[in-house]
């Protein structure tokens, strides 16, 4: 052949040669450019597009009493919801979804012809109910699974307990006061999502750390029972206006009862007025009576202006001080000091209180807590209102002796009580005893707390002693409890007309008390009794109130027994608490254990929370679609169906 | 026909060619293993790779002078089934670029590059003359380049089209065609665009361009491709996530991840410099080495075997990376050795054995 290549090939290879060499420069130039110049930027977009966050959230936690006894649970509903445009006739369907509801056919109606295309029928309905309602399978008529709270005891300590909304949010009450900790934060998972919006592995699982805890409150259910049933009853018979009951334990400040009546459901509080959910015990503030006489005897006794054997002259029933006539219901000439508190006498009481003097008097009611908030933590809580000694006229002293001229809350006296049973420690009245969280661990919210000491323990010991003698002999006999030492105080009170209706006192209209505790040596329960407004002639707190402590501290003291005992040893108890390795209530909480699987076969992952539904699926291998949020209500494939290789959760509420 | 490979020409056999394209090959399958996912397309690619070593043996084995006489009935075979794929192909992606008979599948447009290589060589080998070539001498080798392209465009292939253009121009230029003559036919191809545009295009084609031109307008639809290839190969960064680490590719958002993507797959995962600069220099040294070798090539039908098979290889090469990265319109063109696809890697290493063929065979005269 030819000799060799042809020399015009060489200056063609060459320009061969710089076009490649120009081609990988633009193709290195722009990989360059994407790699190491917008590499954070690129990475950024990918790391959007695979990691998905989502927000888990529990069920809500369970509010129990002092013993675990449920008072408030979150258990699964349904929402009733009509797409309106496809519902054909509203009037047929209206029937037959009332047959299944508490709602009458027109309410439906009128909803279900609401120009909105999608509107809820009800929320929440009970479980059953929305199966039914699932099950008629009527076009444009859904539920869709949700969650709801509920109040197993019905309105049984409504105004303490107060309510969670419609989406499980605490918005009154112990529910509002521990909102966060009962709804936990919602867990943050991060996952990594492929292209198909399958998620393949959780890039984050510390799943466990931000549950919702459970509450447990210092109330007793069984108590709160008997108590809420008394006022009921007390308050129905004398036709009065409401009635609250406070028990406290007085050596450490726990609250065992806190009733109100008129009482509030909080299962449908949306049928209640705002002023009937408000746990007025801590927000309304009444001018007690003579119930406050304790405290100011107590403050004489302690600063030794009297002692047990003085005699005071009690003026027959009518003493004039600076213009103003003080009365008694009844004359007394001379009274010992155990016998101006038994017989409960104005004009002793003003006499004590002169020996005293404002500056003292004034000094030891703050102590006492008057005038400033128990520190309970609830919003809306009043600090009452104790007028400053220099402003007092003379009348006020002594009118302040027999208990009127200051303003008080229920709580307040409760917890000034406890100070003279407790030997003389003021200690803050609690309500919320411990968080529980769900591996089992407790976080202890408050314990015995002393704010301060208001008396000497032989003057606490003096002042039960005349309390004693209330009881046994004096205005209190129908709080006396057969083989029990109760001390105790009586109040009635005439209310306050308003300054707008010329001031002074309504004739007619009585605030009935009384508060005492028991056994008088040792008291193991203190309490305070309010009727408002009993339609009696002669209402007095003895006669109206003091049945009503003796009924509900004889149940504490002979059924309970050790009651106010902060550790149980009962067997019983001690079931309770090992229960609590997981006190979720529900089997659809993490609790639930599946029997294991068959293998090769799926199973059944329904009614678990996501994130366990998730793992088991990942350790089976099976990928996870998710479908909305919440817990688990269905799943393809079906429970025992062969294992596929993939797996779509169901979740209860809609994709966000 | 005798087949004898002499010992004389095993020792000339170009073994720094023979190990450029074997790491080359050998990385990608490697990032099969990875871009395929669970499906197991590697291993295809291994057997592949068999059936592809016996063709490329074959190739070596016999004489490239003797492919000067196979060379006419292998390219109108080969334009006849460009020819059948029109009518018997099935559609797939919207074009027939398929023949498929008992389940073996078989792109026609692949050994129809080797064809018009050949008939290029053949060409040059028998022109006599070394100056630029005019009109009248260029309307045969353009006619041979055309032909195919002209068919794979009514396919509608554009990326095989582009690439018949590609390395058949080169080709020509490097016979030689007078410079007034290429500027015609350049002032022809950019007049043709706009008819182009109008009358042969069909709608999806003209999407993939907007696209390519305004890459944001659909990120979901047609710019999703080079949205997620982008993103991949740049979130690999420098030293790229690992092997089967990438969640570009593990996660499936990149398409088409073992075909024509899987390249980004690789930048991905090996990152700029661990994956993508060493891969360039491996082309580079591959492209160089196959030019040495059509430059040592004693005759101009080994010269032109060998530039070809380079050409081809480059414009591939280049096609493919500005595609996956955004400075092309993303247009369906494999990557030789990275891609997965039967009857190319088929077609690429005969060609590779024919340049191999072609070196070891520069001292017998």
């Amino acid at each position: 052949m030819r000799d060799g290549p042809e020399k015009s090939h060489r200056l063609r290879i060459i320009f061969i040669l710089v076009t490649f060499y120009l081609g990988l420069g633009v193709v290195s130039l722009r990989t360059y450019q994407l790699q190491v110049l917008k590499a954070a930027q690129l990475k950024s977009i990918a790391q959007h597009q695979y990691l998905k966050k989502t927000a888990l959230r529990y069920p809500r936690g369970v509010i129990y009493d002092r013993n675990l006894e449920e008072l408030a649970v979150t258990k699964k509903s349904y929402s009733l919801y009509a797409y309106t445009k496809k519902v054909k006739d509203p009037r047929q369907v209206s029937k037959r979804l009332a047959r299944l509801l508490e709602m009458s056919p027109q309410a439906i109606e009128k909803i279900l012809k609401d120009p909105e295309p999608f509107v809820w029928i009800a929320r929440p309905v009970s479980e059953e109910q929305g199966e039914a309602v699932l099950s008629l399978e009527i076009p444009g008529i859904g539920a869709q699974p949700d969650e709801s709270r509920y109040y197993p005891g019905g309105g049984l300590a409504g105004q303490v307990l107060g309510f969670a909304g419609v989406d499980c949010q605490g918005l009154e009450g112990v529910e509002q006061v521990y909102d966060k900790q009962l709804k936990g934060k919602p867990v943050f998972l991060t996952m990594e999502k492929d292209a198909r919006d399958e998620i393949r592995m959780f890039v984050d699982e510390d799943i466990q750390a931000d549950r919702p805890a459970s509450l447990a409150l210092t109330l007793d259910q069984a108590l709160q029972h008997l108590a809420e049933q008394k006022l009921k009853e007390t308050v129905t018979k004398w036709n009065a206006r409401r009635g609250c009951l406070i028990a406290i334990e007085p050596d450490s400040g726990a609250i065992l009862a806190m009733a109100l009546y008129p009482a509030f459901n909080p299962n449908y509080f949306y049928a209640y007025q705002a002023s009937d959910w408000r746990n007025w015990a801590l927000v309304d503030i009444y001018e007690p009576g003579s119930t406050f006489k304790v405290f100011v005897m107590a403050s004489a006794l302690e600063e030794r202006k009297v002692s047990l054997d003085d005699k005071i002259n009690c003026e027959n029933g009518s003493y004039v001080v600076a213009g103003d006539t003080i009365n008694d219901m009844k004359g007394y000439g001379e009274l010992t000091v155990p016998q101006v508190l038994s017989y409960s006498s104005n004009i002793g009481m003003a006499k004590v209180a002169e020996k005293l003097g404002p500056a003292l008097l004034y000094q030891h009611l703050l102590e006492f807590g008057f005038g400033s908030k128990t520190g309970i933590g609830f919003p809306g809580e009043r600090s009452g209102y104790v007028r400053p000694y220099k402003k007092w006229y003379p009348i006020t002293l002594r009118t302040i002796g027999f208990g009127q001229g200051v303003s008080v809350t229920p709580i307040q006296m409760v917890a000034a009580l406890s100070s003279i049973a407790n030997g003389g420690e003021l200690v803050q009245p609690y309500l919320a005893e411990k968080l529980i969280y769900p591996d089992g661990t407790e976080r202890v919210l408050q314990r015995r707390t002393v704010n301060a000491r208001v008396l000497s323990p032989a003057i606490a010991r003096e002042m039960t002693e005349l309390m004693v003698g209330v009881v046994n002999s004096g205005t209190g006999r129908n709080a006396q409890i057969p083989g029990y030492q109760v001390a105790g105080k009586t109040g009635t009170a005439q209310k306050p007309r308003r300054m707008e209706e010329g001031g002074g006192y309504y004739p007619d209209k009585w605030v009935c008390s009384f508060m005492g505790f028991a056994p008088a040596d040792r008291p193991k329960i203190a309490m305070i009794v309010i009727i408002d407004e009993p339609q009696a002639d002669l209402a007095t707190g003895g006669m109206i109130a003091a049945p009503v402590f003796q009924e509900v501290t004889k149940y504490a003291l002979t059924t309970l027994g050790e009651l106010p005992e902060a550790s149980p040893s009962s067997g019983l108890k001690t079931a309770l608490i090992n229960n609590l390795s997981n006190p979720q209530p529900m089997s659809w909480e993490n609790t639930r254990i599946n029997p294991s699987p068959e293998p090769g076969k799926i199973p059944d992952l329904q009614g678990m929370a996501l994130a366990d539904a998730m793992k088991m699926a990942f350790q089976l291998g099976q990928n996870p679609v998710m479908e909305g949020s919440g817990w688990v209500v269905g799943q393809d494939p079906a429970p025992g169906d062969p294992l596929s290789g993939r797996v779509t959760l169901k979740l209860s509420q809609e994709r966000q | 026909m005798i087949i004898a490979i002499e010992r004389r020409l095993v020792k000339n056999l170009d073994l720094v060619f023979i190990i450029l394209i074997g790491s080359l090959f050998l990385l990608g399958i490697l990032n099969l293993r990875s871009s395929a996912g669970e499906s197991g397309v590697w291993k295809d690619q291994l057997l592949w790779f068999g059936v592809s070593l016996i063709a490329m043996s074959v190739m070596m084995a016999i004489d490239y002078h003797r492919f000067q006489a196979l060379a006419i009935p292998f390219y109108l075979a080969c334009v006849g089934l460009l020819g059948a794929v029109l009518f018997l192909g099935p559609e797939i992606h919207h074009s027939r670029s398929w023949l498929v008979f008992h389940g073996f599948r078989l792109q026609p447009s692949e050994p129809a590059k080797l064809a018009v290589v050949m008939m290029l060589a053949r060409f040059y080998q028998k022109r006599e003359s070394s100056r630029p070539m005019g009109l009248r001498e260029t309307l045969y080798p353009l006619l041979l380049i055309l032909i195919p392209a002209g068919l794979t465009a009514l396919e509608p292939d554009l990326g095989t089209t582009l690439i018949f253009l590609m390395f058949g121009a080169g080709l020509l230029i490097f016979i030689g065609i007078r410079w007034k003559l290429v500027a015609l036919l350049a002032i022809l191809v950019i007049l043709s665009v706009p008819a182009g545009w109008k009358y042969v295009l069909k709608p999806h084609q003209k999407n993939r361009i907007l696209t390519f031109i305004y890459p944001n307008k659909d990120p979901l639809g047609a710019g999703y491709n080079l949205l997620q290839s982008k993103t991949a190969i740049g979130s690999g960064g420098v030293f790229g996530k690992g092997w089967r680490k990438g969640s570009q590719n593990m996660l499936r958002y990149l398409p088409e991840q073992h075909t024509d993507f899987t390249f980004s797959v690789w930048a991905e995962e090996w990152g700029f410099l661990l994956g993508v600069v060493p891969v360039l220099l491996l082309y580079l040294l591959v492209l160089i080495r196959g030019i040495w070798i059509a430059a040592e090539s004693k005759d101009r039908l080994g010269v032109m075997m060998a530039l070809g098979t380079v050409m081809v290889i480059f414009a591939h090469f280049i096609v493919n990376l500005l595609m996956i990265s955004g400075w092309f319109p993303v247009i369906g063109v494999p990557l030789p050795f990275f891609s997965y696809g039967g009857s190319h890697l088929l077609v690429l290493f005969m060609m590779l054995g024919l340049t191999l063929n072609v070196g070891m065979r520069r001292y017998v005269f």
